[in-house]
């Protein structure tokens, strides 16, 4: 058997028309002469990059740059400046890291993917060509204007729906809130949405802490002392009965001692309670001050979500008006009837189900 | 976002069996319920954000690259695809999803119309990534098993859950109407007749005649080339006519409406030719109520008769009810008909409504 010799790379070869670490398609008339395939061609190849990064289920990683500031309209010669030349800092960032991939340029954003990179990977790269910008000189744009460069980066390394044009949308999300973050940063949107989860989850654990912290507060401890309290009472009846023969004075000490202990107890009782009760409203106290904080925060990255959704057009969607799973109350009108009914729905749908996979 | 979508939480706050008497309550991070009524001639969904869309059911791909590049979309949907037809491959899925034939040349075809359509009206409906997503999806009854598994992969896609129910069951149960109920559901395709007695509804309880808003639109069509030779009109210009004036009513205003004939437009009235086709569906709507009352337990036929349901987009016609009254006076000695309040979200109204009341376990087994 002839011997093969082995590849030198790990990852695969990306379609690239011009074998550079990232083959690049323009969109402006000053495109650079190296242009070889147009934008749809180029998205084209990136999609056929994800469909097969899925149906292998290798890792592909997308980064979308965007140029912070030069918004107005006279800075738009700068722009078609500045951008072409990023793309040679993100293909020479590409080059020294020794990884392919494809990537198109406009005049707004630079979009590239990279299959078999991972997001940690490919948010190093990110920030490289960050620093990398910040020191671009570029003829026709003054010295004085500084370039900043936003990155958002997205994967396919998790669960839930996944297509190219997600993979985009994210990554964009991710560059829209870098810039809306004051610009300068690398963002993976995703990782703000676990994060955001985090804290949700938080809250929810929180609150429900405090729920069953005030509903055990007294339940065991007031029944302890009650027992305790009856317990130090029947001792010293017992002590008294130990005297076999009770004078009138003994009798009427003993009622007397009776009585006092009872008192006692009871005030003793009173001004435990109310200590207690001041500990634990400390308790809940800070614990409400941390709901209300986690809370706020959560609705400020919620709405600064909301902000940056709004600003590039990503429809986030509406909320529904619950948080649980509903099921039918017990108190419905004809509620044993429906509920039979839907055990006849859901059957049916489960026997449909069944039928279908012994179809397939 | 979407990493949160399939997470529970397992804080359950009581768990009960869903045949018990409370329901199983599991926090989550948030619930959307789906009604979607998926019809012949409109789908429309309802969802529990508030949410409440309708679109026709039509779908069109752009014919050749000439065609995309001018409507820069890769699929239209509704009134967009029906106004801009002509550059389009064209589908009315679900009209041939009900045919059950299979070796149509055009099915596969259609079926992936029917996925399109239906992932359209699940993001109309607005969905956000990090919620659990459960619908139900009212079905026509004669869905072949094959246009049933593609709405199920379809809508697994977007949905967390899902349910088929069939569409007339629907709208009874968004009305709370499940005890002696008849339920008429005029569709573009068929109107199903669905008795309700309590319990589900079995084959025996549902009749489905061809007598529908097709039908209708058909039978126009043929007395306008009896009465008004000259005109020139297609089918799709005579619903457009149909949906504006169509009246079962002796007293109405006339239809007057402008034909082409020769290029030239002229106005023609279409008041009788309207009626009489609207008209025609009346007998046997009440020829298939008549068969359901006659089949049902004698003591309670009467109520049965005074509690007919009239839903479904062809309710739409005017004096409808009126007309089913008379004429179940003339086969069965008597009746009552109501229209429902809401013919175009009946269905999905219902949908939602056995979303919402459906436990939580049996979504979980569905998933």
């Amino acid at each position: 058997m002839p011997h093969r010799r082995p590849r030198a790379r790990t990852h695969p070869t990306v379609t690239s028309p011009t074998a550079s670490p990232v083959a690049e398609a323009g969109t402006t008339p000053s495109a650079p002469p190296k242009q070889r395939l147009s934008t749809a061609q180029m998205l084209h190849l990136m999609r056929l990059e994800m469909d097969r990064a899925l149906r292998h289920g290798y890792p592909i990683s997308a980064v979308v740059v965007g140029l912070d500031g030069f918004d107005e309209e006279h800075h738009l010669p700068w722009r078609r400046a500045i951008m072409p030349a990023v793309f040679q800092e993100l293909k020479a960032v590409t080059f020294q890291n020794d990884i392919r991939g494809l990537g198109v340029w406009t005049e707004r954003f630079q979009l590239a993917i990279f299959p078999h990179v991972t997001p940690d990977r490919l948010t190093q790269m990110a920030e490289e060509l960050r620093y990398r910008g910040a020191a671009l000189k570029v003829a026709g744009v003054p010295e004085s204007e500084t370039i900043v460069l936003s990155a958002g980066i997205a994967h396919n390394l998790h669960p839930g729906p996944k297509s190219f044009e997600l993979l985009i949308e994210e990554a964009e999300t991710g560059m829209g809130l870098a810039q809306s973050a004051g610009g300068n940063k690398v963002v993976q949107a995703r990782e703000v949405e676990r994060e955001l989860d985090k804290l949700r989850e938080e809250v929810d654990s929180q609150i429900q802490e405090i729920q069953e912290f005030q509903s055990k507060l007294f339940a065991d401890t007031d029944s302890q002392e009650d027992l305790w309290g009856r317990e130090l009472v029947s001792k010293v009846i017992e002590l008294f009965r130990r005297e076999p023969e009770k004078s009138e004075g003994v009798l009427r000490v003993e009622k007397e001692v009776i009585a006092l202990l009872k008192a006692e107890l009871a005030a003793w009782r009173e001004s435990s309670t109310a200590s207690r009760m001041i500990e634990s409203q400390k308790t809940i106290g800070q614990l409400e001050r941390r709901v209300a904080k986690l809370t706020e925060s959560l609705g400020i990255t919620e709405a600064e979500l909301k902000r940056v959704a709004a600003m590039k057009n990503i429809d986030l969607g509406i909320s529904s008006i619950y948080r649980n799973v509903q099921g039918l109350s017990g108190d419905d009108a004809g509620a044993e009837t429906k509920k039979e009914m839907l055990k006849n729905v859901f059957e049916s749908n489960l026997a449909l189900r069944a039928q279908l996979a012994s179809l397939s | 976002m979407s990493d949160s979508k399939n997470k529970k939480k397992t804080d359950t706050e009581e768990s009960t069996s869903a045949g018990s008497s409370t329901a199983t309550v599991e926090k989550t991070e948030g619930v959307l319920y789906l009604g979607i009524d998926f019809g012949t001639s409109h789908t429309s969904v309802a969802a529990s954000n508030g949410v409440r869309e309708t679109i026709s059911s039509h779908v069109g791909y752009p014919k050749d690259v000439v065609s995309r590049k001018l409507l820069k979309k890769d699929v239209l949907f509704g009134d967009e695809a029906m106004e801009k037809r002509l550059s389009l491959n064209f589908y009315r899925p679900l009209e041939v999803l009900k045919t059950k034939n299979h070796d149509r040349e055009d099915f596969e075809a259609n079926l992936k119309a029917a996925k399109d359509l239906l992932r359209e009206i699940i993001r109309l409906a607005k969905p956000r990534k990090d919620e659990l997503v459960y619908g139900v999806i009212g079905v026509p009854a004669q869905a072949s098993i094959h246009s049933k598994d593609a709405i199920i992969k379809t809508a697994k896609e977007a949905l967390d859950s899902v349910m088929l129910c069939s569409e007339p069951f629907a709208v009874a149960y968004g009305l709370d109407m499940l005890d002696d109920v008849l339920v008429i559901d005029i569709g573009a395709g068929t109107t199903d007749l669905c008795r309700m007695h309590g319990t589900m509804p079995e084959d025996s309880d549902q009749i489905t005649i061809y007598h529908a808003g097709d039908w209708v639109d058909n039978r126009f069509a043929e007395l306008m080339v009896e009465k008004h030779s000259q005109a020139q009109f297609t089918i799709q210009m005579l619903k457009e006519i149909k949906e504006r004036h169509s009246s079962v009513d002796e007293r109405v205003e006339p239809a007057l409406v402008e034909l082409p004939v020769n290029g030239k437009p002229t106005e023609f009235d279409v008041t009788s030719e309207l009626r009489e086709a609207c008209q025609g569906i009346v007998p046997p709507i009440v020829e298939g109520l008549k068969k359901l009352v006659a089949t049902f337990d004698p003591e309670f036929q009467k109520r049965l008769k005074n509690r007919v349901l009239l839903a479904g987009g062809g309710s739409q016609i005017r004096g409808l009810h009126l007309a089913i009254e008379r004429e179940m006076h003339k086969q069965l000695g008597g009746g009552k008909c109501m229209r429902i309040q809401e013919p175009v979200y009946g269905g999905s109204n219902g949908a939602l409504k056995i979303a919402n009341d459906m436990p939580a376990e049996y979504w979980e087994k569905l998933k």
